[in-house]
């Protein structure tokens, strides 16, 4: 066996996609998402979710593998020989899973490596990149099975694409119906992405979608073998045993899956479920020294993350700081966006990450509107229940901070007539209102026509 | 040009696997259709699946061109005409199939994008091989992908662009030209002559 | 006797490609002489393992190759080369013959040795490290030899063994038949009347899956004495057996 590991290993045509994989890694956010802040959890998720371009090609190489013995008209030359032909086949699928392998490894290293010089706080944490391996190894046995059973010249481009649709639509079937099944995509993070460092990793996820896909990986390998079953009993039985065993595991995984829920700190599965996980990680804060302090998780105080947020923040309820009721502190927190809460008023800041010195376009509005929103909803209420008379005042800071209000919605005339009358008056009559309206203005019972 | 005898078009058609590339192509349309529900909307993963089953049926066409006689058709005087003719009505039935199963979600982006990454397809068939063609316009697709989850769309990633950016219209078609005139020029590379 | 049939029988959906063959083979080169689609191929397909009978009795090397243990064994002790060599481009011609080696799992010190000495014998010392995409075809079909005969096997199944050699190289050929013959039992299925007599010491001629002639290659000779079309003794023997056998 290890001498046609050895020639499979001189001749596999895998490694001449890698050149390619790691030209679209470099072109991809998986590059860019490298720059501070550096969180562990999430970058251990990316390193798991690069399966995505993986995966494809990883059953790509593995069908052309596969069908290499038909497609070079060798079948009959290779059932003369003596050797077990599951184990040629599967020799030379080794060699071929070995390449993707070594890759997503090298991978894994250089992105955790950068990251331990970036990372401010925790540790790398190992059950999505363990998953995304073997998710890795899952999508490169199937196209091993494909290649061999579909013996045309459509095998390998059904391999890739098929692969890439499997992952794509189980995570929109996630993302866009809650789907259960769409929980086990390489893609659905492991972990609540927004609790990240708040609360203990729970790895009920990446356990739950390794156990699937050891569960797929087995019919895999048991389809292949069963393809053999003419050759010897000895090929038929144990294409029988991974099939009845892969059977089993992922309709257990499948099951597992229903019992799933969803919550703010990730993905709970029962049966996997530890109780300690999941509770919260004590932190010290750090904090700008600005006229409203700022304070992020010190896994966040990285690059220029504290500086870009806490201008941001400034700049948006500037006109409107010291007016009792509003918060004398901004605060990440993991919960969702919400209104100003607690004694002393703390503004909650939801945790995302600057890339760079500013955030990109289309997030920048949501994320303003969010925090001028929160600045006059009321406490533990979204600010996309915001009343169209709190909307008002949110587009008003917008403004008055060069900010596209766009992100406020629904917008309607009202809303901005009020805006414009507010931006109107002078700064110290705009104080004196919000300090004897803000209760009202919160509780919900002013219009936009209340707004002077 | 006397036309070609229909008997030898369907023959050509046979030979390159036709029926079943067909059926791959009906497939992939009915999966399209099936999974509109997930592949509509904002959101990288809903942008992303619908140039996947593209790509599949971009690839469908281009690994139908290999040819499995070589030197003894490229002696022939019809060979190029009838590479046309195949690729011609490939791209015409996928297009029609891919942009039913896209009905009501901008189908005139689905029958751009089919011809965009069939022209990549049969670009790289002409130069690597015919089952090897999907690795550009996958590859292509995934970048798509990135730019759409980064919310940096531009004429780089034209198939995430909406049917009424006529640019992108013109690099579809000027790429579906490029590859319909070099496959039919030079066949796909694995059944080029063999030079002497 | 290193090949038995009795009464083998293959079909090919309507078509019965064996129609009843009954056949005994000891050391020696064996020549299977017949026109296209008298069964030749099917029937060294099937002595190859790799097509099973619908009935009929077959021993090769006194094993049963229905039994899967047996047929282990028998393929340990097999070389075959079928009438279109097919190969992986990108193998070298050493690893090519390497790779057959270890699929016919002999003994891994064995196997460079083994290796070496077969693509001596064919001639292609000076290409060993050549990849199979740029031989040309007498040489491909040289190295298919060499993956043949790189177990010294004691059944040597050749399927039109000299296809794209020349001249000088069938002789040589011939010659290492001969050789391999005076230990084992090689079994030549060639449209080439002048492989069979320089070579064979036994002769089957097939025809519509049947056999109609065995014995010599002087018998052969013989039989077309005063018969048959052809420009040599042994054509002119080949045409008289088949005519008598269609009429």
């Amino acid at each position: 066996m290890t001498g046609l590991l050895r020639i499979e290993a001189r001749r596999n045509p895998a490694p001449l996609v890698l050149p390619l994989l790691a030209l679209l890694l470099w072109l991809t956010p998986l590059a860019q998402n490298t720059r501070p802040v550096a969180l562990w959890l999430d970058r251990s998720v990316d390193v798991g979710a690069s399966v995505e371009l993986l995966g494809p090609f990883a059953a790509a190489a593995a069908a052309w593998t596969a069908s290499r013995d038909h497609r070079r008209k060798m079948t009959d030359l290779l059932a003369s020989t003596p050797r077990n032909p599951y184990a040629r086949t599967l020799a030379a699928w080794l060699v071929s899973l070995g390449w993707m392998v070594a890759f997503y490894v090298a991978l894994a290293a250089v992105y955790l490596s950068i990251t331990a010089t970036q990372a401010t706080w925790g540790g790398p944490q190992w059950w999505p990149v363990i998953a995304g391996l073997v998710a890795l190894i899952m999508c490169s046995a199937g196209g091993f099975a494909l290649g061999l059973l579909l013996r045309t010249r459509f095998a390998t481009p059904l391999a890739a694409v098929g692969t890439l649709a499997v992952i794509m639509g189980l995570m929109s079937m996630a993302v866009n119906s809650n789907a259960a099944i769409g929980l086990l995509s390489p893609l659905y993070p492991a972990f609540g992405l927004n609790a990240l460092v708040f609360y203990a990793p729970q790895p009920d996820l990446s356990i739950l979608k390794i156990v699937c896909y050891v569960g797929v990986l087995g019919l895999a390998l048991g389809l292949a073998a069963w393809h053999f079953r003419a050759d010897r009993p000895s090929v038929r039985r144990a294409g029988a045993a991974l099939l009845a065993a892969g059977l089993a595991v992922t309709a257990t995984a499948a099951g597992l899956d229903a019992t799933a829920r969803v919550g703010n700190h990730g993905v709970t599965v029962p049966a996997f479920h530890n109780a300690a996980a999941g509770h919260a990680v004590p932190y010290t804060p750090v904090c700008s020294h600005t006229r409203l302090p700022v304070c992020v998780h010190p896994a966040y105080d990285g690059g220029s993350e504290l500086a870009v947020l806490s201008s941001l923040i400034n700049k948006i309820a500037g006109p409107v700081l010291g007016v009792p009721g509003m918060p004398v502190r901004a605060e990440q927190a993991p919960a969702a966006p919400s209104g100003v809460q607690g004694d002393p008023p703390v503004l909650p800041i939801q945790p995302f990450i600057i890339q760079g010195t500013s955030l990109p376009p289309a997030p920048a509005e949501s994320i303003d509107a969010d925090i001028a929103l929160s600045l006059f909803v009321p406490a533990h209420v979204d600010p996309e229940h915001a009343t169209p008379a709190q909307r008002g005042l949110a587009v008003y800071l917008l403004r008055q901070a060069h900010d596209n209000p766009s992100g406020v919605w629904p917008l309607d005339q009202a809303i901005t007539a009020a805006a414009a009358r507010f931006a109107a008056l002078a700064p110290a009559a705009r104080t004196a209102w919000l300090t004897t309206h803000l209760a009202a203005l919160r509780a919900g019972s002013l219009t936009p026509q209340d707004i002077p | 040009m006397n036309p070609l005898p229909t008997r030898l078009v369907w023959l050509h058609l046979r030979s390159r696997h036709a029926p079943l590339a067909t059926a791959l192509i009906i497939a992939i349309a009915a999966v399209l259709r099936l999974m509109q529900p997930w592949a509509v909307g904002p959101g990288p993963f809903a942008g992303t699946l619908p140039l996947a089953l593209a790509t599949g049926a971009a690839a469908i066409i281009a690994a139908s061109t290999q040819s499995p006689f070589a030197d003894p058709e490229h002696a022939t005087w019809p060979a190029p005409r009838l590479r046309l003719i195949q690729v011609a009505a490939f791209v015409l039935a996928a297009a029609g199939l891919l942009a039913l199963a896209r009905l009501g979600h901008d189908p005139l982006a689905a029958i751009r994008n089919l011809a965009g990454l069939t022209g990549l397809a049969l670009i790289t068939a002409t130069l690597i091989s015919a089952p090897l063609a999907w690795i550009t316009p996958l590859a292509y697709v995934l970048y798509c992908g990135a730019m759409i989850d980064a919310q940096a769309v531009s004429l780089w990633s034209w198939p995430a662009l909406p049917s009424a950016n006529h640019t992108a219209t013109v690099i579809a078609l000027v790429l579906l030209g490029t590859g319909i005139t070099a496959i039919t020029r030079f066949g796909a590379r694995d059944s080029q002559p063999t030079p002497t | 006797m290193n090949v038995e049939v009795r009464g083998l029988v293959r079909t090919f959906r309507r078509t019965r490609a064996v129609a009843g063959v009954d056949l005994s083979i000891g050391p020696g080169v064996f020549g299977l002489l017949g026109p296209n689609g008298a069964g030749k191929t099917t029937l060294l397909r099937t002595l190859a393992t790799v097509s099973r009978p619908d009935s009929g009795a077959v021993t090769l090397l006194g094993r049963d190759p229905a039994d899967h243990r047996q047929r282990r064994e028998i393929r340990r002790r097999l070389g075959y080369l079928p009438q279109t060599l097919s190969y992986y481009p990108a193998f070298t011609v050493d690893e090519f013959v390497e790779y057959f080696a270890l699929l016919k799992e002999m003994p891994r010190e064995q196997v460079p040795g083994a290796v070496a000495r077969a693509i001596d014998r064919v001639g292609l010392a000076g290409r060993a490290r050549s990849r199979l995409r740029t031989l040309s075809g007498g040489m491909l079909r040289r190295a298919g030899i060499a993956q043949a005969i790189v177990n010294d096997p004691q059944l040597l199944l050749l399927d039109e063994p000299t296809a794209g050699l020349d001249p000088e190289q069938r002789v040589e050929f011939r010659a290492l038949l001969r050789e391999i013959g005076t230990r084992s039992t090689v079994v030549v299925s060639t449209h080439l009347v002048e492989d069979v007599g320089a070579a064979c010491t036994q002769v089957a001629l097939m025809l519509a899956g049947r056999v109609v002639f065995t014995g010599t290659p002087g018998e052969l000779v013989a039989r077309g004495v005063g018969h048959g079309a052809g420009d040599a003794p042994l054509e002119r023997g080949y045409s008289a057996i088949l005519a008598g056998a269609r009429s």
